[in-house]
């Protein structure tokens, strides 16, 4: 080559890469050659080094408290658009739903994440789960907690009409009686697992399983109990 | 043990991505939702806070960061995470200020809360953020591109390569950026440097 270190100047890349180390061995060599004799290059690398020096090692700020438990309570706020997790309207679903509430109830874990299937609470294996967490966990409405309280106003106001409707409909059936006890245990403090679904009567018991799951849906009191119940 | 989990049929339908993803997680322990929280939510906040400037944007950024992982996880790859989580972050923080930049093109916005003149005080953000207030205003002063490409490099730490993985761009890109992004803040600065004003004259 019969360019000197002296012919040219380093390119902006050059100097910004020499500064913050990001040069390979040769060009590195080849910069400092330069550097060397070039007082106009130095003082670019230096500039450089001068303005990184004034944001490295700077300390961060305190991240607030209330976000801190805004970001753990994620799991319970946040609709997790997974296909399984869309709407348990269905009476078949239903039972699903169930079951996840009650895998949670064993769960040593703080809420499951998608990648951790839910599992048996695990002998031996101290359960993580921060104290308060169990009687959030325990409330019947939990389970809808992958449902956000947009979703859960949506579905209230679209819902309103057809579950008066369908309510007139399934009383006037021949399962009225049933059905309007288990409706009246629903809407109270009653849990997912004191409605009992009649094996006897197959009709009946998708109707008022549809009638229930609408009336979960519809009731956002459950969800944000589930809500505020956490620590 | 992960290894030793069984998935039940009710998983199985609840998540394909899940069951699949779960040959990946063989041989790593996942850490629990409270865990992850702990571990990386200073750090999301903290680069939240240098690339908006103000502890709001701070806060929505970081809470949708964290939405954002918590509906991705199932496609989360180990070992990826802190990139993974840079790369949200500054995503977010990107379409933010674009989306700002075309509210000012069309209309007065109706949320002027976080405009200029309600800023707080620079003792406030100082002991808020612990970075001098004058740096944070020279660095909110940058082109954004600029500016998350010189946070990276000189809060974050990160490599030129990491950088070039996090935005998408080529290390040209990632030099030039970071270069242009630091003369900028030099010469915002300049007057907090005496001793170099005198050199240069």
């Amino acid at each position: 080559m019969s360019l000197k270190p002296t012919d040219f100047h380093l390119a902006l890349e050059a100097v910004v890469a020499y500064a913050d180390g990001e040069l390979s061995p040769g060009a590195e060599a080849r910069a400092i050659a330069h550097l060397n004799t070039c007082p106009q290059c130095s003082f670019d690398v230096a500039a450089q080094l001068e303005a990184k020096t004034l944001l490295v090692g700077t300390g961060g700020p305190e991240l607030p408290g209330g976000l801190l438990s805004r970001l753990q309570q994620i799991p319970f706020t946040t609709d997790l658009q997974l296909p399984g997790m869309a709407l348990a309207m269905h009476g078949e679903n239903l039972q699903g739903s169930r079951a996840v509430a009650e895998t949670d109830l064993t769960a040593t874990a703080p809420p499951r994440l998608p990648w951790q299937p839910a599992l048996p609470a695990q002998p031996g294996q101290p359960g993580r789960r921060p104290p308060g967490r169990a009687e959030a966990v325990t409330r019947p409405g939990n389970r809808r907690r992958g449902l956000s309280a947009a979703r859960l106003r949506r579905l209230r106001r679209g819902f309103l009409g057809a579950m008066a409707g369908l309510a007139v409909g399934v009383l006037a059936a021949s399962v009225a009686p049933v059905t309007a006890a288990q409706i009246t245990v629903t809407g109270g403090s009653g849990t997912a697992q004191s409605r009992p679904v009649p094996s006897d009567d197959p009709d009946g018991a998708a109707a008022s399983a549809l009638v229930a799951s609408i009336y979960d849906a519809i009731t956002p009191r459950r969800f944000s109990g589930a809500a505020t119940g956490l620590p | 043990m992960v290894s030793g989990r069984t998935v039940t049929e009710h998983e199985l339908e609840e998540g394909g991505a899940v069951s699949e993803a779960l040959a990946d997680f063989a041989a790593w322990v996942p850490p629990s939702w409270d865990e992850v929280v702990r571990q990386h939510s200073a750090r999301v906040y903290r680069l939240a806070y240098r690339l908006s400037g103000n502890p709001q944007d701070a806060e929505d950024l970081t809470q949708e960061t964290f939405v954002r992982v918590f509906r991705s996880l199932a496609n989360y790859q180990p070992g990826t995470f802190e990139g993974w989580l840079h790369r949200i972050t500054t995503n977010l923080f990107l379409d933010l200020v674009r989306r700002r930049q075309r509210i000012r093109f069309d209309a007065l916005p109706e949320d002027t809360e976080r405009m200029p003149g309600s800023a707080p005080s620079p003792e406030q953000v100082y002991a808020d953020t612990y970075l001098d207030p004058q740096i944070q205003n020279a660095l909110d002063a940058l082109p954004p591109d600029f500016r998350v490409a010189v946070v990276l490099c000189d809060i974050e730490g990160l490599t030129y390569e990491e950088i070039a993985a996090t935005l998408g761009i080529k290390l040209g890109t990632v030099r030039s950026r970071i270069h242009r992004g630091r003369v900028q803040l030099r010469e915002a600065l300049a007057h907090l440097a005496p001793e170099r004003q005198r050199a240069d004259s």
